[in-house]
């Protein structure tokens, strides 16, 4: 049996190798049409893998990830706008992002639940007015252009492999990062709060951090992903950025499965692949994510990855009786 | 002082169109913990009905919005059933997703039939402005008002004095009670659905005439979460109540700020109420049980 076991996590691991290993050097064989949609992926994957740390490990509700993308993608581009380069526009919105994380972390301390996804759909929605309405800065409703960023001579514009690259190595650091952060004390501390809130409370640990620091991760990976989005599409559409993009992000935690770093990927590839192939529906895009919320919610709340580890459980147990 | 006066005649107006939406979501929320994020959908999907009975099949105003708030009542009741009931031992997060998942069926189903576009709803009511001692008001306006008080005291006189009113009153207090005075729970969660849709259509057809209809109206909910948390979400008085001072209070802000400033004001406002007292202005203080 352990024989078995190591030989399955050495095919495992060999097929990860390889996977990674072509996806590296997809811009050499892929036309550009699906390298975007690859790029996709990583992005929304970068936002969905933080938004699961702070909702399926810490338990805390929010309805916020489209803001912080927003704050992420329009801070690059105004900081661009005034002269500052990609390579240091792109950090200080990362870093704007991620304080106005910490700070809507606060009124978890207070309330939990329904008003804290209500105080994080109110955040979404007025960063969203904010975005549409300060037309000076942001150019409102028309949206603004975001120049493609260089390094030294090389340029990363859109569809070329460097853009690629810029965004399958942050996904795949910021995908270790959180593996790291999951595995960690912190992760641990995070799976407390979600389990018993008092009990933590009680053993010591301090939420007022911990529930700040979850907000801040989240807030950090999506206003990583912000920045990218700019570099992959060109252009920064506000209506990109309000809640209807967070219920998207949410679905792909639902489908893919709370609480897990695999989970997350598994649901943003599926997700974006389906909708590829139903790209013809158009309008019925969001109904269809309507009705896999629901269903999944239902039938299968653990999401796939959760759900294949119950068929492997239930395999492996019916091989032992046998 | 008439500009105040007149500022506070279109605060009524917007703060009764509130009051009637923040009124349906406290209702279910008192009854069943669950906070209804596709509440704003119903309001667009009420309008619609407006839309579809007045302006299309050509019924008379009346009679249309008495068949919108049917149409209202049924489409509420079939909620707890279909995505609610499997889900009644799931957490908040759960069934706050999953009404957020009924939120997009119904926003993009509207989408599919009716497009992008904006529709107007024409009423028998002018928009005409009258001059009463130097404010000016509108037939439409004084409807709006008086239409949103007859329904909200009309809520408040069925919660008290009928049975029906009575037994849903009895499911915010405990639902094991409840059930040992043989109330079907069931059966009254699903017409208690069907009460608060019915009043987010209300919602709806009072603000197709001044606004028209759209896909994205759903957006209302914001400031009606805004006047539920000002009030309190555990009292229904505090919920209609703060419609009507969120709605006055933001009118105000709108005038003496821009009128984009709106919005954001009453996520402010909700924060701040949150933070410092999150029992809202009316509701009981909330404790915490370990």
């Amino acid at each position: 049996m352990t024989d078995l076991l190591k030989n399955r996590r050495h095919w495992f691991k060999i097929t990860l190798t390889m996977l990674i290993g072509f996806a590296a050097i997809a811009p050499l064989f892929v036309p550009g049409y699906y390298l975007y949609i690859l790029e996709t992926i990583y992005v929304g994957a970068i936002i969905t893998i933080g938004y699961n740390i702070c909702m399926g490990n810490a338990g805390q509700i929010s309805l916020a990830s489209a803001g912080f993308q927003g704050v992420g993608a329009y801070g690059t581009g105004i900081l661009m706008k005034f002269g500052l380069s990609f390579w240091s526009a792109w950090p200080i919105a990362i870093v704007i992002g991620t304080v106005l994380g910490w700070f809507t972390g606060l009124p978890a301390l207070r309330v939990g639940g329904h008003f804290l996804a209500l105080i994080t759909l109110g955040l979404v929605q007025s960063l969203w007015l904010v975005l549409v309405n300060w037309e000076k800065v942001t150019g409102g409703s028309a949206g603004m252009r975001m120049a493609a960023p260089t390094l030294g001579g090389m340029t990363f514009s859109l569809g070329s492999g460097g853009a690629y690259i810029l965004c399958f190595v942050s996904f795949i650091l910021l995908t270790l990062c959180a593996r790291n952060i999951v595995s960690s004390r912190i992760g641990r501390t995070f799976n407390a709060i979600r389990l018993n809130e008092a009990a933590a409370e009680a053993s010591g640990i301090n939420l007022t951090i911990y529930k700040t620091t979850a907000f801040a991760i989240h807030a950090f990976y999506a206003a990583v992903a912000g920045g990218l989005t700019g570099v992959i599409v060109g252009y920064l559409d506000p209506n990109e950025y309000s809640i209807w993009t967070s219920i998207t992000h949410l679905t792909y935690i639902v489908v893919g499965g709370m609480g897990s770093i695999v989970g997350s990927v598994v649901g943003t590839v599926s997700l974006v692949v389906l909708l590829e192939g139903l790209r013809f529906l158009k309008e019925l895009k969001l109904l269809i994510y309507g009705v896999l919320l629901i269903v999944f919610l239902i039938f299968m709340p653990q999401g796939i990855v959760g759900g294949l580890k119950e068929v492997g459980r239930a395999i492996l147990a019916r091989g032992r009786k046998e | 002082m008439t500009e105040i006066l007149q500022l506070l005649i279109s605060g009524l107006i917007l703060g009764g169109i509130y009051s009637l939406i923040a009124l349906g979501m406290a209702m279910i929320y008192k009854a069943s913990d669950v906070v209804n994020f596709a509440q704003g959908e119903f309001v667009m999907v009420g309008a619609y009905f407006g839309i579809v009975f007045h302006m299309i099949l050509g019924i008379l105003f009346p009679l249309a919005f008495l068949l919108s708030l049917v149409a209202g009542f049924v489409l509420g009741m079939l909620i707890p059933r279909f995505p609610l009931r499997p889900l009644i031992q799931a957490s908040p997060f759960t069934i706050i997703v999953a009404t957020l998942g009924v939120g997009l069926i119904l926003k993009n189903g509207i989408r599919l039939i009716f497009e992008d576009n904006l529709y107007s709803l024409s009423t028998p009511f002018s928009k005409a402005p009258i001059d009463v001692a130097g404010i000016l008001m509108t037939q439409l306006g004084l409807f709006i008002v008086g239409v949103s008080i007859f329904f909200t005291v009309f809520t408040f006189v069925f919660f008290t004095y009928t049975k029906k009113g009575k037994a849903w009153r009895a499911l915010a207090q405990s639902h094991l009670g409840a059930l040992v005075v043989g109330i079907d729970i069931k059966k009254e969660l699903t017409l208690l659905w069907g009460a608060s849709a019915a009043l987010a259509t209300v919602g709806g057809l009072l603000i197709a005439p001044l606004y028209g209809a759209h896909p994205e109206m759903g957006f209302i909910i914001l400031p009606a979460f805004c006047a539920c948390i000002l009030g309190g979400f555990s009292s229904m008085v505090g919920a209609a109540a703060g419609g009507f001072i969120l709605g006055v209070t933001q009118t105000f802000a709108a005038a003496y700020t821009s009128a984009a400033a709106k919005d954001i004001f009453a996520f402010v406002l909700m924060i701040v109420v949150i933070l410092v007292r999150p029992q809202g202005l009316f509701g009981k203080p909330i404790t915490r049980r370990v």
